[in-house]
């Protein structure tokens, strides 16, 4: 027992407590699977693939790929300067600082599907006010993400840029962005496979896109054409996750 | 008649936050165009505190920094930024910006005197270039001009470093332990190019350095902290080794 303490066996009874209480709190139960067959049957229904749906689809498919890409890139765009306030060592006053935290704080704590719902009351159906949803939860999440990157970054290079008279923002821009830039670009990519699936669920309230499709063939029994929209769903995450990785490759 | 000191140091004293003692404490010194100092001095005596408060980089808790006859000490950030752009400075870690290539970065160099607008979009002129060019032969690294800086040797990261330093066209050299992090082959190289650079600029040269046969070497004069005090300032051969005995601590 080298390796275990006292507080150890207590963090141990600890977790074992919890996760007896959420079993009991979300009636977790294995047995339940003895009507495992039902799933069989209904899975049985997505198949053959209604393919005549697929050239509809792609295009419905590249909708939510376009929210997603824009509600994140924008997102980024706006999280990158407003993280440099956000973080101890690159922002000027302790009140910006706190305010910033705070501000970012108040737009992750806030879920996509909730600003949904307050575009699409004011703005109306579509695909736009799925975007600004994603825009101003991504701002939260990134501005969060990016400005604890810049505090753990090298202080090195930021002395460098003082000692050559660089003004102060231009010496952190050169001397931060670059040691993080390959970092930024993982969470990047990560947050837009993210906002592609907020953009199926921003679809099933009006948000447009292959999640409403989705959502409509779900409601209507069409299990086939579910099932395409499963699979064209499937094959986005995939290559959007490709993609990014090999962009991160040719960055680093 | 006088000879004005470039710099010009009374009772400064640094103590950081939290320590129990002064880091320097109650130094005077004048410091002259063309003079090659070298400072020496067990880790933790006062070197870096030293250097790093004559270009601003730290700001005393007592005493004054005259820098051409102005007191920096009463520097705005402005002021002090133009201050820093008339003083090179290399450092132990380089402190290179990653990503960037070696000609990026030495014309980061020139960062203190350019627009704001051109050093975002990398405006440089002809003349910047070449000029940048020049000095980077000028530390013999004229065939790895477009080789990203994470891809050199320490030595030749040191190099760039110098470069950098040199397009300021500065009038003050300074160097914060820069052959520390090197094997001695390349740090009595890194010496011969700042002994070189120094005969052809005549610059007013200061720098720290823990080998005291290279200090002995290329100093015109020679400084000595311990404990944060000037125990010793004269010539190199006026060091002798009962003297770096009582610097050392020991009989060197």
């Amino acid at each position: 027992m080298v390796w275990f303490k006292k507080r150890h066996l207590i963090t141990g009874f600890v977790l074992i407590l919890f996760i007896n209480v959420s079993m009991r709190a979300t009636e977790f139960d294995l047995s339940k699977f003895k009507d495992f067959r039902n799933m069989i049957d209904f899975l049985s229904y997505w198949f053959p693939l209604n393919t005549e749906i697929f050239p509809a689809m792609i295009m419905e498919s590249l909708d939510t790929l376009a929210m997603a890409f824009l509600g994140s890139l924008l997102g980024l765009v706006i999280a990158l300067p407003l993280s440099f306030i956000a973080a101890r060592n690159t922002s000027r006053f302790r009140f910006f600082y706190g305010f910033m935290r705070l501000g970012l704080s108040f737009l992750r704590s806030v879920p996509e599907i909730v600003f949904g719902l307050i575009f699409l009351t004011a703005l109306g159906l579509g695909p736009f006010p799925a975007v600004l949803a994603i825009v101003l939860h991504n701002v939260g999440v990134l501005g969060k993400l990016i400005s604890e990157l810049i505090e753990a970054a090298d202080d090195g290079p930021q002395d460098a840029m003082k000692s050559v008279g660089a003004r102060r923002w231009i010496g952190n821009l050169f001397s931060i962005l670059p040691q993080i830039w390959p970092n930024v670009l993982s969470h990047y990519f990560y947050r837009f496979e993210v906002a592609i699936r907020t953009s199926l669920i921003l679809g099933f309230i009006g948000g447009g896109g292959i999640g409403q499709q989705l959502f409509n063939h779900f409601k209507t029994f069409q299990y086939s054409s579910v099932a395409v929209d499963v699979l064209l769903i499937m094959i986005m995450v995939v290559v959007v996750d490709f993609v990014g990785s090999k962009i991160r490759e040719m960055v680093i | 008649m006088k000879r004005e000191p470039v710099l010009k140091i009374g009772n400064l004293t640094v103590r950081y936050p939290k320590a129990k003692t002064d880091a320097l404490s109650e130094i005077d010194l004048e410091l002259y165009e063309g003079e090659f100092v070298c400072v020496l001095g067990k880790s933790g005596a006062g070197k870096s505190t030293l250097i790093r408060c004559l270009n601003g980089l730290q700001m005393p808790t007592v005493g004054h920094v005259f820098y051409n006859g102005n007191d920096i000490t009463v520097y705005g950030e402005e002021q002090l930024r133009k201050v820093r752009t008339d003083m090179g400075m290399i450092f132990q870690h380089f402190n290179l910006i990653p990503r960037l290539s070696v000609l990026q970065n030495v014309l980061t160099g020139t960062f203190g005197r350019r627009q704001d607008w051109k050093n975002i979009l990398g405006f440089f002129t002809k003349g910047e270039r070449s000029n940048a060019l020049d000095f980077i032969n000028e530390v013999e690294l004229g065939d790895q001009v477009r080789k990203r800086v994470e891809h050199l040797s320490g030595g030749q990261k040191q190099r760039v470093a110098i470069a950098r330093a040199l397009i300021q066209k500065p009038k003050v050299f300074l160097g914060d332990e820069p052959v520390a992090s090197l094997d001695p082959g390349t740090a009595n190289r890194i010496f011969r190019i700042l002994g070189k650079i120094h005969e052809e600029h005549k610059l007013l040269t200061l720098i720290n350095v823990h080998d005291v046969t290279i200090a002995k070497r290329y100093a015109t004069r020679i400084l000595a902290l311990k404990e944060g005090s000037l125990v010793f300032d004269g010539k190199a051969e006026e060091l002798t080794d009962d003297i770096l005995a009582e610097i050392y601590d020991e009989r060197t």
